[in-house]
């Protein structure tokens, strides 16, 4: 049977009493894990199956042999990368830009969600969520348009109201010290009210006898949200910084590239991988190159999230992914 | 219900303040937005953006409305997401309840798998030849819907909000002799509203948005969904003013400032409204007893 | 699934999901909902009627699949279905033309040839993967087609000399797409302000610098720059034109697709490559070549009259996506789109006109034999491995150059429609124009059968005719040359980035010190490989004159 198959696999297989305690397992939650086979099969599939193609980052890629007959040259093609002498610039960048949007999105997320759930005012609540997650549906290209409307030096809108006040322009777009405090005011922006809706539901599953009886204690609304509130928002903090983790060695491509695009000046503070090897492979157009930094991005946030998913384990079981 | 002390209700204050203020920085550009795909190039180039245009024109919207397959497109796009929407949501929870059980012994070696497919992936080449090639889903509506029905992170998303669920509320289901299918289906669910209008919430928007697997496997142009038919208007629009070579039909012009603009006011119309029916879920308390503290 | 158990809600779900799995796999026949219901589509009528219309053709009905990028044309169909009737007795071929996303079409045409998908015709272009495709093999090589007795259309169309420039490794794997060899780039000036200062036409460089001191003095600098208007920076402008590049290779022409842009030197034979140079690179490296090349002033002297000219730019000249661009009293196009940016303008500002400065002053007392070419278009079209029609595309092809008529009926539309007929070598705009814009630079141009708009104003059109005229043009040093990046392509990985970070900060005259600045860059491209780059580049030049080119 296919899901025994399918099971199998994640099994250490040579012990017969491991095998017996396989069934053992399958004859108590039988019906649970057929639940989980739709699921299964399907990122068999297509997660599964096409991951073949990781060995084009290994191969001089030719699209007419094929990914099975494609010449191997060994680690040849992440080369260019790991000798790059900005590699570490650039994935410091990367690192510490989505840092920064890793905090700051949760930590604003956070409080919106606490915010709305506190107010008052059932109108109110419910303009003001749904206003705040609009910026989620506006593209980077967009964005990067009402972006010059504020920054540019010439007509620029901080840039008149600063002249208004006698004070010189400031040239945004050549300063690239202002540069990481602008992407995560623009990441706020952008991601923060989508973000608190999951902070949102999660309050909205805490079980209210909790409040009540912190309120018959004479706890002030401050207290319960700092005592209650936001412990149990703990796991799902925990949980997204988690997954978030994964990806913290791939760039922000498509809001940097946006942004940013080709203006060199900025490139000192917002150049990150994805950035730098889209530079790099423009004219190569090479897809085994890109394959390999793809790879090596992976690699790196995988052994980071192994480490952190321990630690998790050791310190709030509940949130850890695996 | 006790009497709010001054605190109290400064803090709540302090917070409508705030948020209004955050409102006001997420509505602002957004203004901008709407005002100024309702304007001239002209006047934009004149005046540069402003909140209130001062002349007033439809085009950029008979631009994007021009191409008639546009209202097919959001035929294509509802469909996808309402169908989209159901399965992934069946396929999604009937994974996440399992493997937020304790009892299921094999769930994080199920976990581990899952999770493994949001880092590493085969690339275009591999997923194109999959689906193309041996598959055979090109061309198809199915080729928006079926590979996305399992979404990694909506998945452990889903997973932990079950987990925050009372075990015990199962367990003497099971005691009923309630098997676990009922279970997931007749307890779980049912007070889980908040969790799953937030899952199906993304879900809805992911498949609303999907263009990228439309741009890769759907050349026939009836099946285009909305927003591959807008990143084909915007994109050759771009490319268009980036080419220089374009000289031929240089008579022809086209709005590309403000019909950017009008593409998101385009796009984001429908979806939008699906948040506001789903606030009522977001309630504090809705499942009453249910959850441990 | 034969476990007993009283949950058919569970296999219900199970079973819908396999289900919609599976259905989807099998094949797209009969799955899309959508798809079979409408079948008055424009495509689908079109293939039925050429089937039913079917007289006893010689040749067999073959569907040729075209790839091409960009907006479909609204009456594409149209014209399509117009081809068909014409041609059907002789060539009994239909066509299913499909435009890509012009942004993802590099990388889409390389799945879709990793996937063997039947593609009879393909865009590609050197400025994309065109010779790295080639290299791999991907496109059938078409020599036999050309210059053959059996393809009077392509031996009339393509011309030995235009063919042999457009080579690639010695063969013709792609079809060169181009009507002229150089679009003429000219500074477009505000003639009404130019007019205001009472200043005469400009005319000289000196002119040119004393009409942006004017606006620079006159105009309120928060809306408006002296050079700008959205296209803030240098194209070919200041380069050094007194000179022709028959035994060499400078600025605006340097050698492409090798990581930092190079010069290359060649003896006064031409036989012999005597060095290539790039930015930063000490003066030594020029001791070797004949005076004036060989102090690198020459090659790089504009970067100084660019940090002299960076007062005129605006002031976030690098910054993308702008859209507060204020308005410049001159900027830089090129020829063919002098009339698209002057509709722009008007549109803004009506009583408003530009005219054109052209720089290169050979070029502009319209010499014969001024403007430098590799005679190389810069679009073309290939014939993948994966067609099975490689003659039935020919014979098509030759059809499409056989004639003006055939011709035009793709590249303009339907005459009397989409166009009207103004003289032997003109064009008219029409109103219904919009309608078929044919992106013709991917499939049709042609030196010798491409018309020109006539909607232009006098003096561009004099100029667009003497760019039209083969005699125009001097063949300048290597000009077939195309280097394959596949034994350095770790070098130029790495040695790209770093170029790039550099030019455009010289390119907008941001940097005063930049003979220091491209110096300290010099040194840090040479720790990266620069130098096996060059070896590499003065390899395959010098193979490629050794095997007679020129």
């Amino acid at each position: 049977m296919s899901e025994m198959n399918a099971l199998s696999e994640t099994v250490s297989s040579g012990k017969r009493r491991e095998r017996f305690a396989f069934f053992k397992e399958i004859r108590k939650n039988g019906k649970l894990y057929l639940l989980t086979l739709p699921g299964i099969l399907l990122i068999l599939v297509f997660a599964y199956l096409p991951m073949g193609g990781i060995v084009i980052a290994f191969q001089d890629f030719n699209v007419m042999e094929g990914i099975a007959g494609s010449e191997f040259v060994g680690l040849r093609n992440f080369e260019f990368f790991v000798q790059s002498p900005d590699m570490l610039r650039i994935a410091g960048n990367t690192l510490y830009l989505n840092a920064l949007f890793i905090v700051f999105s949760t930590l604003a997320a956070i409080s919106i969600a606490v915010m709305l759930t506190e107010i008052g005012g059932r109108w109110f609540k419910r303009i003001a969520q749904s206003l705040v997650i609009l910026p989620h549906f506006v593209s980077w290209t967009v964005v990067a348009m009402l972006l010059s409307v504020l920054l540019n030096t010439e007509a620029g809108l901080i840039n008149q109201l600063l002249a208004a006040f006698g004070v010189d322009a400031v040239q945004f777009y050549s300063d690239p010290d202002k540069w990481p405090l602008i992407l995560v005011l623009v990441k706020i922006w952008q991601g923060a009210g989508f973000g608190s809706i999951v902070y949102l539901a999660t309050i909205a599953g805490i079980n209210p006898d909790i409040y009540e009886a912190a309120s018959i204690d004479g706890a002030s609304r401050w207290q319960k949200i700092r005592f209650i509130t936001l412990p149990l928002l703990k796991t799902t903090v925990i949980l997204l910084t988690l997954l978030a983790m994964g990806g913290i060695f791939y760039g922000d491509f498509g809001m940097i590239y946006a942004i940013v695009g080709l203006n060199v000046l900025l490139y000192p503070t917002t150049d990150v991988i994805d950035t730098y090897v889209y530079r790099a492979l423009m004219e190569l157009g090479d897809l085994s190159m890109a394959a390999a930094v793809g790879f090596f991005q992976s690699v790196l946030g995988f052994i980071l999230v192994i480490t952190v998913n321990w630690l998790a384990r050791r310190f709030s079981p509940d949130s850890a992914i695996f | 219900m006790i009497k709010e002390s001054l605190a109290d209700r400064l803090l709540k204050g302090a917070f409508a303040g705030c948020l209004t203020l955050f409102a006001v920085y997420c509505i602002l550009p957004f203004v901008a937005v709407i005002g100024n795909s309702l304007t001239t190039e002209r006047s934009i180039r004149l005046h540069g953006f402003t909140l209130f245009p001062r002349e007033w024109t439809t085009l950029a919207y008979q631009f994007i409305f021009s191409d008639s397959t546009i209202f097919r497109a959001y035929g294509v796009t509802i469909f996808v997401t309402v169908v989209g929407t159901a399965l992934a949501m069946l396929a999604t929870c009937a994974l996440a309840y399992p493997l937020s059980l304790r009892a299921l012994k094999y769930r994080n070696a199920i976990n581990f798998y899952v999770y493994f497919t949001m880092l590493f992936n085969g690339g275009l080449v591999a997923s194109y030849l999959l689906i193309a090639k041996y598959l055979g889903m090109k061309d198809t509506i199915w080729v928006l819907i079926i590979p996305a029905l399992i979404n990694p992170w909506n998945m452990f998303l889903l997973r932990n909000f079950f987990k925050s669920i009372d075990e015990s509320l199962a367990e003497s289901a099971k005691i009923d002799g309630a098997d676990d299918i009922y279970i997931m289906f007749r307890i779980i669910l049912p007070i889980s509203l908040p969790a799953l209008s937030t899952i199906g919430l993304f879900y809805a928007i992911a498949f609303w948005n999907k263009w990228f697997e439309a741009l890769l496997y759907i050349s026939d142009e009836r099946l285009y969904p909305l927003q591959y038919l807008i990143q084909r208007i915007m994109s050759n629009l771009q490319f268009a003013e980036q080419l220089q070579a374009k000289g031929l039909f240089v008579d022809i012009e086209t709005p590309t400032l403000t019909v950017n603009l009008a593409t998101t006011v385009v796009t984001i119309g429908p979806i939008i409204f699906l948040y506001p029916f789903l606030q009522k879920y977001f309630v504090k308390g809705l499942m009453v007893g249910a959850v441990k503290g | 699934m034969k476990r007993k158990g009283k949950g058919p809600t569970a296999l219900l779900l199970v079973l819908t999901l396999l289900a919609t799995l599976t259905a989807a796999c099998t094949g797209n026949e009969g799955n899309a909902p959508e798809a079979g219901e409408q079948t008055e589509g424009p495509n689908g009528a079109n293939a039925a009627e050429a089937a039913d219309n079917a007289a006893p053709p010689a040749l067999d009905p073959v569907e040729l699949k075209v790839k091409l990028f960009g907006e479909k044309p609204t009456d594409m169909d149209a014209v399509v279905a117009e081809f068909e009737s014409r041609s059907k007795e002789a060539l009994n071929t239909t066509l299913d033309v499909t435009f890509d996303v012009a942004a993802e079409y590099r990388n889409k045409l390389k799945l879709m040839l990793a996937a063997g998908e039947e593609i009879d015709l393909a865009f590609d272009a050197p400025w994309w993967d065109l010779n790295a495709n080639v290299s791999k093999g991907y496109y059938h090589e078409l020599d036999a087609y050309f210059n053959n007795d059996d393809y009077p259309g392509l031996k009339a169309a393509f011309t030995p000399e235009y063919l042999e420039a457009n080579k690639i490794d010695g063969h013709i794997y792609a079809i060169p797409v181009t009507n002229t060899f150089y679009d003429i780039p000219v500074v477009l000036i505000r003639k009404d302000l130019r007019e205001k200062y009472g200043m005469e036409p400009v005319d000289s460089y000196a002119d040119l610098k004393q009409f942006l001191d004017q606006v620079l003095a006159n105009e309120n600098p928060k809306a408006f720059v002296p050079w700008g208007g959205g296209r803030n920076t240098w194209y070919h402008v200041f380069a050094n034109f007194d000179t022709k590049q028959t035994h060499y290779r400078a600025f605006p022409f340097e050698i492409t697709g090798t990581g930092a842009l190079f010069n290359l030197v060649l003896s006064e034979d031409g036989k012999q490559v005597l060095g290539a140079t790039t930015l930063g690179d000490p003066d030594e490296a020029y001791s070797g070549f004949p005076a004036p090349l060989n102090e690198p002033d020459f090659f790089y002297d504009h970067y100084d009259t660019k940090v002299e000219y960076r007062k005129y730019l605006p002031s976030d000249p690098l910054a993308q996506n702008q859209t507060t661009t204020v308005e410049g009293g001159a900027h830089e196009t090129t020829l063919n789109s002098v009339a698209s940016d002057r509709q722009k303008l008007k549109e803004t500002y009506p009583d408003a006109d530009y005219e054109i400065f052209v720089y290169n002053d050979a070029v502009r007392a319209m010499e014969s034999g001024a403007i430098a070419t590799g005679f190389k278009a810069w679009n073309f079209l290939t014939v993948p491995k994966s067609s099975k029609n490689v003659e039935r595309t020919m014979k098509f092809l030759d059809w499409v150059f056989a004639s003006p008529d055939h011709h035009d009926l793709f590249e303009l539309g339907i005459e009397g429609t989409h166009w009207e007929k103004d003289g032997e070598r003109y064009y008219r705009v029409t109103e219904q124009t919009p309608d078929y814009a044919f992106p013709a630079y991917e499939m049709t141009w042609n030196p010798q059968l491409s018309r020109i708009n006539g909607n232009n104003d006098e003096e561009t059109l004099k100029y667009i005719e003497y760019e039209y005229d083969q005699d125009s043009y001097y063949r300048m040093a290597l000009s077939g040359f195309t280097f394959n990046p596949e034994n350095v392509k770790n070098e130029i990985a790495k040695v790209q980035p770093k170029f790039d970070e550099l030019r455009p900060v010289l390119e907008a005259g941001l940097d005063p010190e930049w003979r220091e600045s491209a110096g300290k860059l010099n040194a840090q491209m040479r720790a990266l490989g620069l130098e096996n780059i060059r070896e590499e580049l003065i390899k395959q030049a010098q193979d490629y004159l050794d095997s007679g080119g020129q």
